[in-house]
């Protein structure tokens, strides 16, 4: 059979495909070293610098590939700690109920209490700031109740499907049924949930790199990037421009791909 | 083959028990009718057989023995070696009784999978030998689709396959037909009395449907309120039934030739 693949999955997956194949060729090359302060100060936008350059002159172009390289590597193993964890734990509640439900369940709802960025200061601050590590794994912690509520959800109401307890009954495992059975049943609205927690990862590893408890020089993420171009805005407001609208099409790149993954599946229903 | 002897099964939630002690023989090769209205305890009997009691849920005595082997009683990963080799299932809704994101020649041989040590291809070919015999037309096309893309009766003749390519030695089929219309239950009914024929395996056949109980049984079993209200031949039950009930029940079939006599 044959499906029509909506428009907002085509338009995210080419502007987060692009984004990607910038990404990739700026771990590679960029046209100008991104730490190099040679190129004037404050030079708007022109044929060499695209971008133009920042107060030390560094090419910022060159330093938004860099830069975003980086944002993309901490907000997708954040969102992949979130997800795994979370859906570990939504499967063994959701699926078996009982005390095990109860306990876990309710240790999420603690966590959801706190608010997350300040959790996630926390934890930032016992492990040590200024590591990529530590952003990656503070935040993940933050994201594990969401993914792990939305899993429960899903497994709880599939585990009383027919074939569910056909599987059971020809005496397929546990593990086997909750991650080879049901898991790809789940997708429908894991995949949506994995997009815009990738997007909440990005905007929250922006706004700690903005706090300066992220990323820390030489290495740059878009969200650090952006703290520094806050002090120019005048100078070279360019800086803050062109390192904002990658934030934002890298957001809205994967916002529409989780969008249009839900618009397939209510077609499908 | 099956013996149940002296079952009770009662929910915490309920008063009465939802079977009130039940003993019923299914012979070797024998296809036993298990009928009765909603509610009179038939699924919770299969549900017993099965091992897919809420076993926290209600208190339960008796015994089930299948070939010796104890069902009600046995710990659950003994019941997950014995399940499965050796009953079958066919639930009533074929559409939700297969994984939609399953390959259905996946789903068929996934018992397989678990219980026989066959490799990748022997269990294909095992999978596509039992969807040959369940007549669908182009076996090798059924097993790399998906659920959505059968009709139901085709999907009902898929999930007999997978509850006979193991070869059980009990089927138990929970109101297979009565998602179906009347011509493809005719025909499912033709298939379910072949494979009894060649592979000699019992059934247990549960449903409302008398006049489907009484084409395909050859023994029937009568349940009311939780209790085995009449057992007997088929012929014997239709044309002289002994309980009041069970008399009620064939008076209620709709046809021409009332056999009430």
């Amino acid at each position: 059979m044959k499906r029509k693949i909506n428009g907002y999955l085509i338009a995210g997956l080419i502007i987060t495909g692009i984004i990607l194949i910038a990404i990739i060729v700026g771990m590679f090359w960029t046209p100008y070293s991104p730490t190099a302060m040679k190129y004037g100060r404050f030079q708007p936008p022109s044929s060499s610098h695209i971008f133009g350059t920042d107060n030390f002159g560094r090419d910022i172009f060159s330093r938004v590939l860099k830069g975003a390289g980086t944002t993309f590597s901490i907000a997708l193993s954040t969102v992949v700690v979130g997800a795994l964890a979370g859906t570990l734990i939504g499967a063994v509640t959701g699926y078996f109920g009982g005390l095990a439900d109860d306990i876990l369940m309710r240790l999420n709802d603690a966590v959801t209490a706190f608010p997350s960025f300040l959790l996630a200061l926390l934890v930032v601050s016992l492990i040590g700031p200024g590591k990529k590590y530590s952003v990656v794994i503070s935040l993940g912690l933050v994201f594990i109740p969401s993914f792990a509520r939305v899993m429960r959800t899903q497994y709880a109401s599939l585990r009383n499907q027919n074939y569910v307890t056909g599987a059971r009954l020809m005496g397929v495992g546990n593990a086997r049924l909750l991650f080879v059975h049901l898991l790809p049943n789940t997708l429908r609205v894991f995949l949506p949930a994995f997009t815009i927690g990738f997007n909440n990862a990005v905007l929250a590893e922006a706004s700690m790199s903005f706090l300066g408890i992220g990323v820390t020089p030489p290495d740059a993420s878009l969200g650090y990037m952006l703290s520094e171009a806050q002090g120019m805005l005048a100078a070279g407001p360019w800086y803050a421009l062109f390192t904002g609208l990658t934030i934002v099409f890298l957001v809205f790149g994967v916002g529409l791909i989780g969008e249009g993954i839900q618009m397939q599946n209510r077609e499908v229903d | 083959m099956l013996e149940i002897r002296d079952l009770h099964v009662r929910f915490h939630n309920r008063d009465r028990e939802a079977v009130g002690g039940i003993s019923l023989t299914i012979g070797n090769g024998e296809i036993v009718g298990l009928v009765g209205e909603s509610g009179s305890g038939k699924t919770v009997t299969a549900m017993s057989i099965a091992g897919l009691l809420p076993r926290k849920q209600c208190s339960y005595s008796g015994d089930i023995l299948l070939n010796g082997q104890d069902l009600l009683h046995a710990q659950r990963s003994e019941l997950r070696k014995l399940h499965g080799r050796e009953i079958g299932v066919v639930f009533q809704e074929p559409m939700s009784a297969m994984d939609p994101l399953m390959k259905v020649g996946e789903q068929v041989s996934e018992v397989l999978r678990i219980h026989t040590d066959l490799n990748a291809s022997e269990r294909r070919k095992k999978a596509l030998k039992a969807l040959t015999e369940v007549e669908l037309q182009d076996p090798e096309a059924v097993y790399d689709s998906y659920p959505h893309e059968l009709s139901g009766g085709m999907l009902q003749r898929a999930m007999i396959a997978a509850a006979i390519v193991i070869e059980p030695s009990l089927l138990l089929l929970d109101e297979p037909t009565t998602a179906l219309d009347v011509t493809i239950q005719a025909q499912i009914l033709e298939l379910l009395k072949k494979l009894n024929r060649e592979y000699e395996v019992s059934m247990l056949f549960i449903s409302h449907n008398l006049k489907v109980v009484r084409k395909l049984c050859t023994r029937v079993a009568v349940m009311q309120r939780g209790l085995l209200v009449e057992t007997g031949e088929t012929d014997q039950v239709f044309y002289h039934p002994q309980h009041p009930y069970t008399r009620h029940l064939i008076e209620a079939i709709p046809t021409r030739e009332r056999r009430t006599s």
